[in-house]
């Protein structure tokens, strides 16, 4: 690629954005007519950080939308060895392992298939966790016939978290291999694919990581499907967005990516960060840092979108969802500690200040909100007659023209990019998969209204991450939710009655202080008062919308790892484990 | 680092599971490969850098 591609996407992008932000400013901020300067300054800043932010991700698709230019492969046929790691924490062995066991056995009938080995590196603490792990791992051993092929370690110390658990393994076993594919405990890829990251790993040698973009499979709740049609129909072109604008110095998403084992030892052993966490101790978005750390190092770091047969689970309801971003937020907010890292590509410090501009753009939208409510109570008097020898009078701004705008441009930058990917699948072919042009168009129009409604919940789970975090209160390192999803009615009230107080709060509040607002506040304090609902009915199974190619047309990946489970699934943990032998005595 | 011989398990025969992990840890175990990973530097301390600059600064003035 060359290198003016990614500079020129980049100006284009960015100037978008911020014209659009310069745009939403000046629509809000006419202090002349008001009288109220700062508030309406206050609020305009506000608008412009957040429409920047906006446009920002609208700019990444609208720059997707373009098709890339076809890979013409060169037929290299790898021949560095190389190892696939499942590093696990706490979570169910017999489903990580069944999918091992799957790519596995799709591997060993490819000609490569004496390249490939697995390590499942455990940092799990529990020991009826770690008591499960072994014994399905002896029956994964059993199962493929392969000791010396499947490794298998636990940690007593978890130093460095997953980031730590992978440096331990290169420090133990790197140099066995030229190349390691990272996982995640619910990743799964097509062996084409591994085999075909290894190839275009060997025909570039600079390369040092390849991400692949990992399509969402398995989801079976309504917010699930959503997000699996959305992965599945907008992910590929915003991911082709993300590829333009960052070039050579591309994004690591921790997982379903293949780095080169030499380079990743060499520039990526991450430090503690001075002081305690959430800023300090471990770094906890470390595939952000890792990315920037081999770019620092001079190394290729490229987000290849066009890799199929990259999968892994999402969340099934919005609780799961929102724990996930706690760890998320923790992580990017951390990231300005690194803002001034030394020697680091002036791209990678703007990748992390973007990382907490996702987060930190909540309270962009919250605090404008909140003052709109205020602002005609903070306002002083309007002057009717602002300007000296004009003896027209100006009138203040009509709040409901300027909102009506915010919202027309608000809802312009969020659904024109999904109604245009949608159309482009439709013009391609691609909404084949999807269960053909009509069924994709309702499961768009379906998936933009859900996202209308869990909008408002998000932005409060996000402002609440913001401010623990902020606050200085660490997260800690939970065991993923995976799985099912179905939350009862009452968990959804425990979770989310503090939305809807703060929701019906703002309603009562903008009634008292600016009427003329309450009827463009309810698409968002609405959801809110609802949030126990929207979480619980979301959460619920859900087949009849969000057809997706992984299931119209499955990878045979899936097929495989349906079978390995369905072999394991009538035994038990105990079953699992091998006969015990009797103990020989002398 | 690594728990290869979980020796605290390995004195109690009596359980099955122990058993697993002990066989499950000598048959996983790794290949003997090391590979030196440098730590990185991510901070950046600001202080020796700004006294020296400030040093170079004020060193002629003192000087004179």
């Amino acid at each position: 690629m060359s290198r003016t591609g990614p500079t020129r996407a980049r100006v284009v992008a960015l100037g978008a954005s911020l014209a659009l932000a310069a745009g939403a400013f000046t629509l809000f901020f006419a202090q002349r007519q008001t009288g109220g300067l700062w508030v309406e300054f206050a609020r305009s800043l506000l608008i412009l950080m957040a429409t920047f932010w906006l446009a920002w991700g609208a700019s990444q698709a609208m720059l997707g939308l373009w098709p890339g230019r076809a890979v013409v492969p060169r037929r290299a046929e790898p021949k560095g060895r190389c190892v696939i790691l499942v590093p696990v924490h706490e979570e169910d062995p017999r489903a990580t392992f069944a999918r091992i066991a799957a790519m596995d056995e799709a591997l060993s009938e490819t000609p490569q298939a004496g390249l490939f080995d697995f390590a499942i590196l455990s940092d799990t603490r529990s020991p009826h966790g770690a008591a499960r792990e072994a014994a399905w791992y002896l029956a994964l051993l059993r199962a493929r016939d392969a000791e010396a092929r499947i490794f298998y370690r636990r940690r007593t110390s978890n130093h460095g978290r997953k980031a730590g658990n992978i440096e331990d393994f290169i420090k133990t076993s790197g140099a066995a291999y030229e190349f390691a594919l990272i996982l995640d405990a619910d990743s799964l890829m097509s062996p084409e694919t591994i085999i075909e990251m290894a190839r275009r790993m060997e025909e570039e040698p600079r390369l040092g990581l390849l991400q692949s973009l990992p399509g969402v499979i398995r989801a079976n709740s309504l917010f699930g499907r959503a997000m699996q049609f959305s992965a599945a129909l907008h992910s590929p072109v915003f991911a082709r967005g993300v590829a333009r604008l960052q070039g050579e110095t591309g994004p690591f998403w921790g997982h379903n990516a293949m780095v080169r084992v030499r380079a990743f030892a060499e520039s990526c052993a991450l430090p503690d960060l001075s002081g305690p966490p959430p800023f300090g101790g471990h770094v906890l978005s470390h595939d952000y840092v890792e990315a920037a750390l081999l770019a620092r190092a001079g190394w290729i770091v490229r987000l290849d979108e066009d890799l199929a047969g990259s999968f892994e689970e999402g969340p099934e309801n919005i609780l799961a969802h929102a724990k996930r971003d706690r760890r998320w937020c923790q992580g990017n907010l951390q990231h300005a500690r690194l803002l001034t890292a030394p020697g680091l590509l002036p791209w990678s410090r703007f990748v992390f200040l973007q990382g907490i501009l996702a987060y930190v753009s909540s309270l962009f939208w919250l605090g404008f909100l909140a003052t709109s409510i205020l602002a005609p109570a903070l306002r002083a008097e309007p002057d009717y007659f602002p300007l000296a020898g004009w003896s027209f009078p100006v009138l203040p701004p009509n709040e409901t023209t300027r909102t009506a705008g915010l919202i027309i441009g608000v809802l312009g930058l969020l659904i024109l990019p999904k109604l245009l990917i949608a159309i482009q699948a439709i013009r391609s072919g691609r909404a084949t998969g999807f269960g053909g042009a009509w069924r994709l168009m309702v499961s768009t129009l379906a998936e933009i209204a859900m996202s209308s409604v869990t909008a408002p919940i998000f932005l409060m789970f996000q402002t609440r991450s913001v401010l623990q975090v902020m606050s200085g209160r660490d997260g800690g390192w939970p065991a993923s939710a995976r799985g099912e999803g179905r939350l009862s009615l009452f968990e959804s009230w425990q979770a989310s009655r503090w939305i809807s107080l703060i929701g019906l709060g703002g309603l009562i509040a903008s009634w008292r202080l600016s009427p003329e607002l309450v009827s463009w506040l309810l698409p968002v304090a609405g959801p809110m008062i609802a949030a126990p609902l929207v979480i619980w009915a979301t959460s619920l199974p859900c087949r009849a919308l969000f057809s997706v190619p992984s299931e119209t047309c499955p990878d045979p990946i899936l097929a495989r790892q349906d079978e390995a489970l369905d072999r394991w699934a009538p035994l038990t943990d105990a079953d699992a484990a091998p006969p015990r032998q009797e103990p020989q005595h002398a | 680092m690594l728990d290869r011989t979980h020796s605290r398990h390995d004195t109690d025969t009596d359980t099955g599971i122990v058993t697993f992990e002990a066989e499950a840890a000598r048959r996983g175990a790794l290949p003997d490969a090391p590979l030196a990973m440098p730590r990185q530097r991510l901070e950046r301390d600001v202080t020796p850098a700004l006294l020296a600059r400030l040093r170079a600064l004020l060193a002629p003035r003192l000087e004179a």
